[in-house]
């Protein structure tokens, strides 16, 4: 189908004799907004590092048609390193102008809105070891968004950001996925929010044990993802009975 | 005394190489320590100068050039650290200090099987700043050119490829290209460097510019630049210092890049204190 930015098929990867993800298959289409819950270890990291192209000897196929931002889970922070927040940023319009060209003067131009697009851009000419966590995902979201990617690729991005934060962190998703008709991957452990502002959720855990429409899943589907995680059932349960009257 | 100084310079041509090979090393090797610290590979530069000392080996048992022996095996030491750091994921220190011990033993097996003279290999080691040759100059000069080119053309990759490896790669940066050059041009800056400087001074110059460049500088580039005046800077104090004080030079060096170090945490602290 013309409309699908990414398809993966029958995905597994192993590491001796265990697995750590099992027959994944799913497509993700262009202006879907999917969230990825799971509990830790479900392999969510993995999945993504299979699509982002930094895991090798998985079997499966996997099919990306077009860019990818990509934000990852924990960067190393390097907090002594003399790099400014706007050449961070940068990096992620480096594979646009390649080696031997140089930025210009128009790519600046860009960091800078995409810094104010995030929030950071009084911050522009700081040592970028020295934000807060915050501050550094929302730097690290500037770069994923940079290259103008047709996918973009998040795990844990909301990690460290305050509520006011995210709350805007998702609406500028939402309009992001609206106006330039990118698909979003997800993964976070806000289960709350994924449900408020995804349109469709992926349960994994191992394996893909479910991906429908936000509003659609059901508390089956998810206790099978979760099974006896306690963490979901303590945080996210009251949550997601409220939302569906169960 | 500085008169002196000049004056000998200008009437003797083994003090003005003796200047002329102190910058250039301290600046080939100064333009380097800026990546080898961000990248923590400050073992490198004893990695490389003990490499060669099996290439030498080598070289005597065939009888061929050591010193182009010397420059091979630092290339192959150097492909060898990239290699194994790229596929198998191992730290660049762990590699170097495997392959340190592994071509020095394999040095000594070979000076075994030499007949008669062997010269004194280690001697090489300690460089004598003193002992200069114009055609010594003439190649660091050529090799200074072609680092500083390299830096002013790669200077985005480099930066990228210091602080992130993963996402620069991820954004297309060429890693392999530049891992594999940055190693090379060290191990080959390490071999032209340490028959001059000896093996002490060029890990010196490898690592403490940078290290103290680091506490003050704010950007990469800032790093680099500070760097390369730090080193610049003690090699020529040191060389005039040494001449006053009838002391080596090499270890009178190696002091005034510790001194820079101390006066510049120094200063900062102070500054510190006072806003
Ligand atoms: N290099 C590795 N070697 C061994 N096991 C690994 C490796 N990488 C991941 N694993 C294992 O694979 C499983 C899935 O890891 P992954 O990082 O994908 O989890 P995740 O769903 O992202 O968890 P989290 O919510 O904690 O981020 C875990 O059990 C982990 O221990
Ligand atoms: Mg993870």
């Amino acid at each position: 189908m013309e409309s699908e930015i990414l398809c993966v098929e029958n995905l597994s990867y192993r590491i001796g004799s265990h697995w750590i993800l099992r027959d994944v298959s799913f497509n993700i289409s262009r202006r879907e907004f999917v969230g990825i819950i799971g509990p830790n270890g479900a392999g969510k990291t993995t999945l993504i590092k299979a699509i982002v192209g930094d895991l090798e000897d998985y079997s499966g196929k996997i099919v990306v048609s077009g860019k990818i931002g990509y934000l990852s889970q924990n960067p190393d922070r390097k907090r002594d390193f003399p790099i400014k927040v706007k050449e961070v940023a940068a990096m992620g319009l480096y594979g646009d102008r390649g080696i031997l060209r140089p930025f210009r003067k128009s790519d600046w131009i860009r960091v800078d809105d995409l810094l104010r697009t995030v929030g950071i851009l009084d911050l522009r000419d700081r040592k970028a070891g020295t934000l807060s966590g915050g501050e550094y995902q929302r730097l690290m979201l500037a770069r994923a968004l940079a290259s103008d990617p047709e996918l973009l690729i998040l795990d844990e991005p909301e990690a460290g950001v305050d509520e006011m934060g995210k709350a805007s962190f998702y609406r500028l998703l939402e309009s992001l996925k609206n106006e330039k008709s990118i698909g979003i991957l997800m993964v976070s452990h806000d289960i709350g929010m994924v449900f408020d502002a995804c349109d469709t959720v992926m349960c994994i855990n191992k394996t893909l044990h479910c991906h429908t429409d936000a509003d659609k899943i059901t508390a089956k589907e998810l206790q099978s993802a979760f099974s006896s995680d306690l963490d979901f059932f303590i945080r996210s349960r009251d949550h997601f009975e409220r939302e569906h009257h169960l | 005394m500085i008169q002196n100084f000049l004056s000998d310079i200008i009437s003797y041509s083994f003090l003005r190489n003796a200047i002329l090979a102190a910058v250039l090393v301290s600046a080939l090797t100064g333009i380097f320590s800026s990546v080898v610290v961000l990248r923590k590979i400050e073992f490198i530069g004893d990695g490389a100068a003990h490499a060669t000392f099996g290439g030498i080996a080598f070289g005597l048992l065939l009888g061929t050039d050591y010193i182009l022996m010397a420059a091979i095996t630092a290339v192959v030491f150097a492909v060898a650290v990239s290699y194994f750091t790229r596929k198998n994921k191992l730290s660049e220190s762990s590699v170097i200090g495997m392959l340190l011990p592994l071509s020095m033993s394999l040095g000594v097996i070979a000076l075994s099987f030499v007949r008669g003279y062997t010269p004194d290999v280690m001697g090489l080691f300690f460089g004598n700043i003193l002992m200069v040759t114009s055609d010594d100059v003439w190649m660091l000069l050529i090799a200074n050119v072609i680092a500083w080119v390299f830096f002013a053309v790669f200077y985005r990759e480099l930066l990228y490829y210091s602080y992130d490896e993963g996402m620069a790669k991820h954004y297309g940066v060429p890693i392999g290209f530049i891992h594999y050059a940055v190693l090379i041009g060290i191990s080959l800056s390490v071999v032209s460097s340490v028959k001059i400087a000896g093996i002490i001074l060029v890990t010196a110059f490898l690592v403490i510019p940078a290290v103290t460049s680091k506490t003050i500088a704010r950007s990469f580039r800032g790093m680099i630049l500070i760097s390369l005046g730090m080193a610049v800077v003690a090699s020529v104090m040191g060389i005039f210092v040494s001449y006053l004080l009838d002391m080596p030079p090499g270890p009178v060096i190696v002091v005034m890049l510790f001194m820079e170090f101390l006066i510049t945490i120094s200063l900062k602290a102070l500054i510190r204190v006072r806003f």
